[in-house]
């Protein structure tokens, strides 16, 4: 884009997810809690035995609760409050998630626990578009996390402004721009001790510690300190690790409360699809086949299993397949946890060539039969092909759909098109004959040898049947209906 | 962004297969029985559900629609039968010259789920025609099948008991068949959409 200013010296997107442990405590809730009936909702950090509370919802704030509050405290300013312990494990699932979700964006992302994702935008923000931001921040916000966006030429000036809530663009880093002067030190990334120091000397902003000659810093804090700060500023050279998406995808939702009955389930099953087609889209990928699980309060998990007939990413289309399953499903006990897993994932390859009807009608025909197997079981949808064999009852075979194994057969006397699964037995010959007999003899090879004398018999209401007269026991036996 | 191209190129696609789809497909189906030709002159209908009542099975009621389905079978059109009442025979299916390769057969427990199964195929569109044997279906059930019909383009063919007659129906064409024996069967049109042919005549099949 011709309009965009160069950003020579990089460009650091830091991805704050900064509620992430209300927001981790707040997914888990059941549907109906989640909206405007829910309760306030605050997450108590505990070490030892003392607790406090570290995030809340916003409606809290002029109730006076903040952060780092007693319990005893915030009880006795909102009575309505509800408290629940932080989720360590779902806000790391979450990092992660918002993690492979910023891998789209570009090939170097970095994770900062516990709630940073960093990406360099400089050689995507062509591709990006102007509106890069707000692309980026209805994305995060899609996967369930409030973000707040930092953008800055290098990582530690991006992290330091998003912990200090500054959601800004800072294009350039030398000279120090005023936002990065008038910071307040506790934001940076400085150890107890260093920080107690540094406030003891009277030091209140970044602007003011840069002033102070690098030589006595570095006698009483020590090295750390001016790393950070050239690191800061773009001195020095800071690296992370960088972010390696997982082979497979597994992700689980934990239920805050257990939940019966299958409509409230879709709910979490929709998430995790979605958070499922992020993790596609970002490698460029597709599935085959993915299982669902439901854990039971009882510890026993039940999976289902999906295939697909063509490659897939599109949560929606997941979400309807899953839907038809979960529908018919009796739940055995109350499900604590859902869990989603995909393991073959291939690249994926969109049809080019699909525009027009043939090849369209065939994707139809594929979801048609996704859907049908999908409620109706794996073997209910199935073809049909000639069997050589003389006996009626072995000369039809069903076969898989997509599978072909159809034997070119020739009958040559006239046979009807509906067969009973079992003769019935009748009293005698049961109307006039048209045609017959025709003897049928076979089988003898594997057990299940037939003798019969078939005749065509029309009935006196019309009805065309396919009898036969066994051999040895001369009894009768409808076997069929022409139609 | 690439998600709008996405979105953009499916509703191309949408727009061309609407403007594709009438002429790629025929209107109607033919029907070969030249007695059943007076009484429906432009064939069987697509887009729509058709009825056929008829008091016991072997009459020569499933006859009646093999050159149709034949066709279809050869123009590369699926044919969709759901949950059919006994074991088909496929060599007499081949006697009707089907193309057994655009056969598929569904099978489904209970009539709850024949009736699901029936309105996918149709409103899907993938299928030519869809055909199932429900006894007793309800009003509001026969109606969901005929909008399946019209939204999938694909003819919808239910073989109902004679005795149904007397139900309301939202089904464009509803034939009723009595046997005369010697493979003649006496055909009444009770309702009739869209064309006007014979009601009463005797088909020889």
């Amino acid at each position: 884009m011709s309009d965009s200013p160069p950003f020579t010296d990089g460009l650091w997107l830091c991805i704050h997810l900064k509620q992430l442990a209300l927001d981790a405590v707040l997914r888990s809730l059941p549907l109906q809690q989640n909206e405007h009936q829910r309760p306030l909702i605050a997450v108590v950090d505990q070490r030892g035995s003392q607790r406090w509370i570290t995030q809340f919802d916003e409606a809290l704030k002029p109730l006076g609760i903040h952060h780092g509050q007693g319990l005893a405290a915030a009880y006795a300013l909102a009575p309505q409050l509800q408290t629940l312990p932080r989720q360590p494990r779902a806000e790391r699932q979450g990092l992660l998630q918002v993690a492979n979700w910023a891998c789209q964006l570009s090939s170097q992302v970095c994770l900062y626990s516990p709630d940073m994702v960093l990406v360099e935008l400089s050689g995507s923000l062509r591709l990006l578009g102007k509106d890069w931001r707000q692309m980026i921040k209805k994305g995060v916000t899609e996967t369930g996390y409030t973000v707040g966006l930092t953008a800055a030429p290098t990582l530690t000036s991006a992290r330091v402004l998003a912990r200090a809530q500054r959601y800004i663009l800072l294009q350039q880093i030398t000279p120090l721009p005023p936002v990065l002067k008038q910071l307040p030190l506790q934001h940076l990334e400085l150890s107890t001790d260093t920080a107690a120091g540094l406030s003891s000397l009277g030091l209140q902003s970044l602007g003011e510690l840069l002033e102070v000659p690098r030589d006595g810093l570095l006698r009483r804090f020590g090295k750390t300190l001016l790393t950070h700060l050239d690191q800061l500023t773009g001195a020095g050279l800071e690296t992370l690790p960088v972010y390696q998406p997982p082979q497979q995808f597994e992700s689980t939702l934990e239920l805050s409360s257990e939940v019966h009955n299958t409509a409230a389930l879709i709910f979490a099953v929709q998430r995790l699809l979605k958070e499922l087609e992020d993790f596609l889209r970002a490698r460029d990928q597709a599935l085959a086949s993915f299982e669902l699980g439901l854990q039971y309060s009882h510890g026993e998990t039940l999976w289902l299993k999906f295939g697909l007939l063509e490659l897939e990413r599109d949560a929606q289309r997941l979400l309807s397949l899953s839907q038809e399953r979960l529908n018919q499903l009796k739940l055995q006990a109350p499900v604590r946890q859902i869990i989603l897993r995909a393991a073959q994932l291939f690249d994926h390859a969109p049809i080019a060539a699909d525009l027009f009807a043939s090849s369209q009608s065939l994707n139809e025909l594929n979801r048609l039969l996704e859907r049908l197997r999908s409620r109706l079981g794996e073997k209910s949808v199935c073809g049909l092909s000639g069997w050589a064999d003389y006996r009626p009852e072995k000369a039809t075979r069903s076969w898989p759909v997509n599978e072909t194994s159809a034997q070119d057969i020739t009958v040559v006397n006239e046979r009807p098109v509906w067969i009973l699964d079992q003769p019935e037995p009748l009293l005698g010959c049961p109307g006039q004959i048209i045609n017959g007999p025709e003897r049928i003899e076979s089988g003898w090879w594997d057990g299940s040898d037939i003798r019969r004398d078939y005749y065509v018999v029309e009935k006196s209401q019309g009805q065309r049947l396919w009898v036969y007269q066994d051999c040895r026991s001369k009894a009768w036996f409808k076997h069929g209906l022409f139609s | 962004m690439p998600d709008n191209t996405a979105a953009d190129l499916n509703l191309l696609k949408k727009k061309l297969r609407s403007l594709t789809r009438p002429s790629g497909r025929q209107r109607r189906l033919p029907c070969d029985n030249p007695q059943l030709s007076e009484q429906l002159p432009l064939g069987w209908p697509r887009g729509e559900l058709s009825e056929i009542l008829f008091p016991c099975m072997g009459i020569g009621e499933f006859s009646l629609l093999a050159p149709a389905l034949a066709q279809l079978t050869h123009n590369n059109e699926w044919l969709a039968l759901i949950n059919p009442p006994h074991s088909l025979q496929a060599s007499a299916l081949q006697r009707w010259q089907w193309n057994l390769q655009q056969v598929l057969v569904i099978n489904s427990a209970g009539q709850a789920d024949t009736l699901w199964a029936m309105e996918q195929c149709l409103r899907a569109g993938a299928c030519g025609a869809v055909l199932s044997w429900v006894a007793q279906p309800e009003d509001r059930q026969l109606r969901r099948l005929q909008l399946a019909a019209e939204h999938g383009g694909s003819a919808g063919i239910l073989f109902r008991p004679l005795h149904t007659r007397q139900q309301r129906s939202p089904a464009a064409l509803r034939l009723c068949l009595q046997p005369l024996g010697q493979r003649r069967l006496r055909s009444t049109v009770i309702k009739q959409r869209g064309q006007r042919g014979q009601p009463e005549r005797t088909l020889v099949i």
